[in-house]
């Protein structure tokens, strides 16, 4: 081999082996962000060793589980002598994955997961899951109504929060105050689409309305919220009616309507134009740095926006869908089930009871500001506008649940849905076209869930 | 043969057999069977035969139609020019130029990346403020500018794009070493006849790179049918469904607790790839001995 060829063979060899150990790499990196994640406590603080040693096995998700926990974690083992292993998996996959662990009988301690809308549909809550209502923290919730099973009342979860889910429009103060808008509350969808229009014709470019459909979560919530609201009050009607089969998503005015409403916003021109391509996260810093005026989504988008961008100055407003001055609510809190299958179900309770104390709790809330599940529990300083919304619309029953709560047999075709709302706004359906491909959708899905009446 | 035989006894196979047929042949077989089943994640332990159900919904189904469709576009598009490029790759680098070895190296490095990065940057590259956009505008064609990965027309051949960065290395990495066999008696017998440079490459190249194209095809067109990562990241098979590939789709399915149907797409693609790959094989191996 000549001295050429040599150095060829050295170099592709070289390649080869930055190959396998770059794909190493990859895969590595890929698993700590998408992955399984394992992580045990190794507490600092000194750990009180003549209590009995407990490990629990805690299934989370990426975005469910909050640094803050890891803490929570080593003051509960440096209490209790209880070691807490997360295993945190990503979004995308935790719902699989708690199915089959359920079908399958190996599963965690405990986990995390939507409730109780989801209880039945998919979880099997009455078949899988402990029943925790005469547990001692019970007497503690702040809004034992809400978390109680709509078909049996048991409880099945401890809550993190009393309520969640307040959709309305966070926008940025500044950049509405420089168009001459000024704590903008509009009383109606023209005056919303009013602000709109003075944003487009004043705002030097700015974008009134940011929308993130790489991010098709975000793309339904106008309709999430809107729909119920223009059905409201007959919306539990509707969705009873659905879920029994007895009508077609095409046959809801109200539906097609907002879908109009929506795809209004494009054609007027009030939304970004990379909305495709946009994500959550370039929501959130177009509206924190003023690239955008508002943006539609949780009170999460306000959290996140104030944890990165400390400086933005926000408020909120709901959009009066239909000209009605509700907020689209959820209908659901984060909740720790403790499955029947579980190796050490009362140890499983005695940790889910401890986790619900002041002392861990408050710990949770001081980072992440909020409603919590307990009366007794600090929520924290609340974002001015965030709490404003919940004195005036929540507090005083102005509200209503958005279509994923009511209607959670069906939570797993509403992925396409989305999908038909982003062709739709891309052009190449229209919402007519939206409510057509959904009825047959939406027909085969609950076939195939063998859902009674299909 | 039979001392070789001796040396080399069946049973060392049986290790590789085992993981070939536990992690490969298993799977497949039950994906086989499954996907006569009305399998769904609701019912993990109670699959219910129902025969081609699944098969018939799925070729109903104009999502995944367009997702098959999306798979061969994206496979031939990127298989030829991953060929093109990489061949053209290898002839100027098998030529005698200063620093070629470095430049060969560059030029494989993509295929060292994982798609997370690459589909990360060829997405920063062609976001409506990125810097495709900016160079068209910088040339005097700002008009052509789009958002290209938000286009349904477009977003697809982005994710090409991006695969076919990373893989023409690869593929021109195994044509230097088919170019690199091939003696240089030829050449200059053919110099000595007159033959042009072009003569040169059409008559004596081509015909002896045959072994290496052929191994070319064939890899660049199974990576090509089975792609998933860079459309994943890229454009997560949006916008809507416009860039559905068969296996992001057949993981949408999954995702959704459809396990039969999901099996069912995943023996459709993998006949598709059989047949496929073989029939290409055959083409271009044709003449190769």
């Amino acid at each position: 081999m000549n001295s050429s060829k040599l150095k060829t063979a050295l170099a592709i060899t070289i390649a080869a082996f930055m190959t396998v150990s770059t794909a190493a790499c990859g895969q590595s990196g890929t698993s700590d962000n998408k992955g399984t994640q394992s992580q045990s406590t190794n507490a600092p603080i000194k750990t009180d060793d003549s209590k009995k040693a407990l490990t629990i096995a805690y299934l989370t998700s990426t975005t469910k589980f909050k640094d803050v926990e890891k803490d929570m974690a080593e003051q509960l083992k440096a209490d209790e002598n209880i070691t807490v292993e997360f295993q945190i998996v990503p979004d995308d996959q935790y719902v699989t994955l708690v199915k089959s662990k359920l079908a399958s009988g190996e599963v965690p301690d405990v986990l995390d997961y939507n409730f109780p809308t989801q209880n039945s549909s998919d979880l099997g809550a009455s078949k899988n899951m402990e029943d925790l209502s005469n547990e001692p923290w019970v007497s503690r919730l702040n809004n034992a109504k809400l978390v109680k099973d709509p078909d049996d009342g048991k409880i099945y979860a401890l809550p993190r929060e009393s309520s969640s889910f307040f959709g309305a429009c966070y926008y940025n103060k500044k950049v509405l105050k420089s168009v001459g808008i000024e704590d903008p509350q509009p009383k109606t969808y023209k005056d919303f689409l009013d602000i709109l229009e003075t944003i487009k014709t004043k705002g030097n470019g700015v974008v009134p309305f940011y929308a993130s459909n790489k991010d098709s979560w975000t793309t339904q919530i106008f309709m999430t919220l809107g729909v119920p609201i223009a059905l409201s009050p007959n919306d539990q009607a509707v969705w009873d009616k659905l879920l029994a089969n007895e009508m077609k998503w095409s046959d809801i005015p109200e539906f097609k309507e907002i879908l109009n409403d929506y795809h209004d916003l494009y054609k007027k021109g009030y939304v970004n134009k990379d909305n495709l391509s946009a994500t959550y996260d370039m929501a959130k810093e177009a509206v924190a740095t003023g690239k955008a005026a508002m943006m539609l989504n949780g009170e999460w988008a306000a959290t996140d926006i104030m944890s990165k961008w400390p400086d933005a100055e926000l408020g909120a407003f709901i959009i009066p869908f239909k000209d009605k001055l509700m907020i689209g609510t959820g209908a659901y809190v984060q909740g720790i089930f403790v499955p029947k299958n579980g190796k050490q179900v009362e140890n499983a309770k005695k940790f889910v009871n401890l986790w619900s104390q002041p002392k861990y709790q408050n710990m949770f809330w001081e980072k992440n500001a909020g409603f919590p599940g307990f009366t007794d529990v600090d929520g924290g300083d609340v974002l001015p506008y965030i709490k404003a919304l919940v004195d005036t619309y929540i507090t005083t029953g102005q509200y209503c649940y958005q279509i994923n709560d009511p209607m959670g047999a069906a939570s797993g075709s509403f992925g396409d849905l989305w999908n038909y709302y982003i062709e739709m706004v891309a052009g190449s359906s229209t919402p007519d076209n939206v409510l057509q491909k959904f009825d047959k959708k939406y027909s085969d899905f609950m076939k195939q869930k063998n859902q009674p009446g299909f | 043969m039979k001392a070789k035989n001796l040396l080399y006894p069946k049973y060392l196979t049986y290790p590789a057999i085992l993981v070939f047929g536990v992690f490969f042949i298993l799977p497949v077989a039950a994906a086989f069977i499954l996907s006569f089943y009305d399998w769904n994640i609701d019912r993990l332990l109670t699959p219910k035969f129902i025969g081609f159900e699944n098969f018939k919904y799925i070729f109903g189904d104009e999502y995944f139609i367009l997702s098959a469709r999306n798979t061969l576009v994206y496979a031939i598009i990127t298989s030829f020019m991953k060929i093109l490029l990489g061949l053209a790759l290898a002839v100027v680098l098998n030529m005698q130029l200063r620093g070629r070895n470095i430049l060969r190296t560059i030029f494989y490095l993509p295929a060292a990346l994982s798609y997370i990065v690459v589909g990360l940057v060829f997405s920063s590259i062609f976001r409506m403020d990125g810097m495709f956009n900016n160079m068209l505008a910088g040339i005097g064609l700002a008009g052509l500018q789009t958002d290209w990965l938000g286009n349904g027309t477009t977003a697809l051949y982005c994710a090409c794009v991006a695969e076919i960065w990373k893989w023409s290395g690869f593929t021109m990495a195994i044509f230097i070493a088919g170019l690199q066999s091939i003696s240089s008696d030829y050449y200059e017998s053919a110099r000595i006849d007159g033959a042009s440079s072009l003569q040169q490459f059409i008559k004596i190249t081509l015909p002896l790179l045959k072994p290496a194209i052929s191994v070319n095809v064939t890899i660049a067109i199974i990576g090509g049918l089975k792609v998933f990562d860079s459309v994943f990241v890229m454009t997560g098979g949006g916008p809507g469904f416009a860039s559905q590939v068969l296996n992001t789709y057949v993981y949408k399915a999954f995702g959704e607790g459809t396990l039969g149907r999901s099996s069912a797409m995943g023996i459709m693609l993998f006949i598709a790839i059989f047949i496929i790959s073989s029939i290409s094989n055959n083409l271009t191996r044709r003449g190769v001995e």
